[in-house]
C-alpha cells in the first residue's frame, strides 16, 4: 500500500518551495486583457493582407527572395539530427564515413562537416562510435565530457540525470576530458585529472564533479558496448536507472513502489536478447522483489509490500 | 504545505462562479479580476516547467486567452483553479515539445547541463545560487516527472489536487514523485538535503 512521503518534512520539498514564482511580472493582467478584447472583436480577415500586396509588391518579392536564400543556406549547412526511438536502436553513417549505432531513446546532433572542416557531434543517452581515420580530430561532445579520437571504437553512454559520463574504449585510443576543460590542458595530473588518456580495454567516467577516473565496472569495454546485440552487462547500477533503460530498450512503462526504488543496485550479466519478463525475473529475485503486468506496462513491488508501509 | 486549489473566493472579492457568470456574460472587470486571483497559480505552474522568460510569458497569457473563450463551456465540474492548472499544464508540455524539437533541428550545442567543474556538491552555496540550481535541476527532468514536481513540490498541491490537474492516477503520482526525488537528490547531491 503506498503512502504518501513526508514532504513536509523534506528539506529537497521546503527548498523547492521557495523556487514557486507568482507572478509574470508588473502589468501581466492589461496584456492579457488587451489580448482578450483583441479575440472578442470581429476580424478584418485578408482584407488587410491584400493591402500589403497592393501597396508594396516589390517589398513582399524582397523579402520572399530574402527568406528563400536563406531558407537554402541553412538547408546547406544544416546540422544532422538523429533520434532513436524507445524500443530499437539506430544505425547512422556519418559523412566521414564514421558509424555510430544509437541506444533505443538517444539522440545524436551533428554539426555541419562540410563546412567547418571539424567532425563534432553531441550525444544524449548511450552510443557506439566507429570512427573512420581522418585528418580531422572526431569529438563527442556530452553534457559534461568530452571525448577526442582521431580514429577508434567505443561506447558512451551519458544519460540525462545519471550522474555522469562513462566511455569504454573497445579499440585504439582517446582523450576523455569534463565539459569545458581546455583542449590543450595536461592529459594526467595525479591528484585531480583534468582530462585521461584512455587505451583499449580501459573504462573511464567523468562524474558529476567534473572529475575524470577509470572506473573497475566488473565487466569489460567490449561487454559495456554489447547492448548493440540485446545483451546486459550491467553492474551495480542504481535500480531506477536499470527500470528507465528496461522502458527505453523494450518500449514498455514500468512503474515502481516507491519502496523499492532507494538504495539499491543491481547487477545483471547475459549475453543472450532476454524478452523482458526475463529480465524482470532475475532481477527481482536477486532483489527480493516482485512485478506484476499492468495495463499499459509492468509495476515492480517489494516482495513484502507489509515491510513497506 | 497545501496551497491548494479549492478556494473560490479571494479576500474581499466575490466567489469565483459569480465572476465566471459575469464574465461569460461580457463583463470584461470581472474576467480580469480573475486574471488577477489567478496569475500566481498559473505563473508557478507555467514558469516552473519552462523558467522565466518569453516562453513562460506567452503560455501563461493563452492560458488566460483560452480559459475565456472556453467560458460558455466551463460549467464549473471542477474549480477554477484546476481548470487553469490543466490548460496551463498542456500549453507547457506543448511547448517543451516544440522546443526540443526546434532544439534537435536547429542547435549543434550540446543541452543544458547541470555539470557545475568549479564547484562540488557539497560545498555551502547562496540562497540564489542554491534557488538556480534548484531551478536547472528540476527542468533536467523528463516532462512528466518535472510536471508532478512542480504541481506537487513547488506548488503544493495535495497528491490527489496534482493527480486531478494532471489526469492521471494518485499512484502515479506518488511513483513519479518519488523516482523525481531520487532524482532531484543524486544531481543536487548533498545540496538540497541541508538547510
Amino acid at each position: 500500500m503506498r503512502s504518501e512521503p513526508p514532504l513536509d518534512d523534506s528539506a529537497l520539498g521546503r527548498h523547492l518551495a521557495t523556487t514557486r514564482a507568482e507572478s509574470f511580472g508588473p502589468y501581466f493582467s492589461d496584456r492579457v486583457m488587451r489580448r482578450v478584447a483583441a479575440e472578442s472583436r470581429p476580424r478584418t480577415g485578408l482584407a488587410g493582407a491584400a493591402g500589403i500586396w497592393t501597396v508594396h509588391p516589390r517589398l513582399v518579392s524582397s523579402l520572399a527572395l530574402a527568406f528563400v536564400v536563406v531558407g537554402l543556406s541553412w538547408w546547406i549547412a544544416r546540422p544532422s539530427v538523429f533520434v532513436a526511438p524507445v524500443g530499437s536502436p539506430l544505425a547512422v553513417e556519418l559523412p566521414d564515413g564514421s558509424r555510430v549505432t544509437l541506444a533505443p531513446g538517444s539522440t545524436l546532433r551533428q554539426a555541419s562537416f562540410r563546412f567547418s572542416g571539424e567532425r563534432r557531434v553531441s550525444l544524449s543517452g548511450e552510443a557506439f562510435f566507429e570512427v573512420a581515420r581522418g585528418d580531422a580530430e572526431f569529438s563527442v561532445s556530452t553534457q559534461d565530457a568530452t571525448v577526442t579520437v582521431t580514429g577508434t571504437r567505443f561506447n558512451v553512454r551519458s544519460w540525462t540525470g545519471a550522474g555522469g559520463t562513462e566511455v569504454a574504449l573497445v579499440e585504439g585510443s582517446v582523450l576523455l576530458r569534463p565539459a569545458g576543460a581546455p583542449a590543450d590542458g595536461p592529459a594526467l595530473a595525479i591528484a585531480a585529472p583534468v582530462a585521461l588518456a584512455l587505451e583499449a580495454g580501459d573504462i573511464a567516467r567523468v562524474g558529476p564533479d567534473g572529475l575524470v577516473r577509470h572506473v573497475d565496472p566488473g565487466h569489460t569495454a567490449e561487454q559495456a558496448a554489447s547492448w548493440r546485440d540485446g545483451s546486459f552487462a550491467v553492474s551495480d547500477r542504481p535500480l531506477e536507472a536499470f527500470l528507465d533503460e528496461l522502458e527505453r530498450r523494450y518500449d514498455i512503462r514500468l512503474e515502481a513502489d516507491p519502496a523499492v526504488t532507494r538504495d539499491r543496485t543491481v547487477t545483471y550479466m547475459n549475453p543472450g536478447s532476454p524478452h523482458v519478463e526475463e529480465v524482470l525475473d532475475a532481477v527481482s529475485f536477486a532483489l527480493g522483489l516482485r512485478y506484476a503486468r499492468t495495463a499499459d506496462g509492468w509495476t515492480v513491488v517489494a516482495a513484502d509490500t507489509s515491510r513497506h508501509p | 504545505m497545501n496551497r491548494g486549489m479549492t478556494e473560490t473566493q479571494g479576500p474581499g472579492g466575490p466567489p469565483d462562479d459569480e465572476l465566471v457568470r459575469r464574465a461569460r456574460s461580457g463583463d470584461q472587470a470581472a474576467f480580469r479580476a480573475l486574471v488577477e486571483r489567478y496569475e500566481p497559480l498559473v505563473a508557478g505552474t507555467v514558469i516552473g516547467m519552462l523558467g522565466r522568460g518569453p516562453d513562460a510569458e506567452e503560455v501563461g497569457q493563452e492560458t488566460f486567452v483560452r480559459f475565456w473563450k472556453a467560458l460558455d463551456r466551463f460549467r464549473g465540474d471542477s474549480s477554477v483553479g484546476t481548470y487553469l492548472t490543466r490548460i496551463a499544464m498542456n500549453g507547457s508540455l506543448n511547448r517543451l515539445r516544440s522546443r526540443s524539437r526546434w532544439f534537435r533541428r536547429f542547435s549543434s550545442d550540446v543541452p543544458d547541463d547541470l555539470a557545475d567543474p568549479g564547484s562540488r556538491p557539497d560545498e555551502v552555496v547562496g540562497a540564489a545560487e542554491l534557488r538556480d540550481r534548484l531551478d536547472r535541476a528540476v527542468r533536467s527532468l523528463a516532462p512528466d516527472y518535472r510536471s508532478v514536481v512542480v504541481l506537487r513540490l513547488v506548488q503544493g498541491l495535495s497528491t490527489r489536487e496534482t493527480a486531478e490537474a494532471l489526469s492521471i492516477p494518485v499512484g502515479t503520482v506518488l511513483s513519479r514523485l518519488s523516482r523525481a526525488q531520487d532524482r532531484l537528490r543524486s544531481i543536487l547531491g548533498a545540496l538540497a538535503l541541508e538547510d
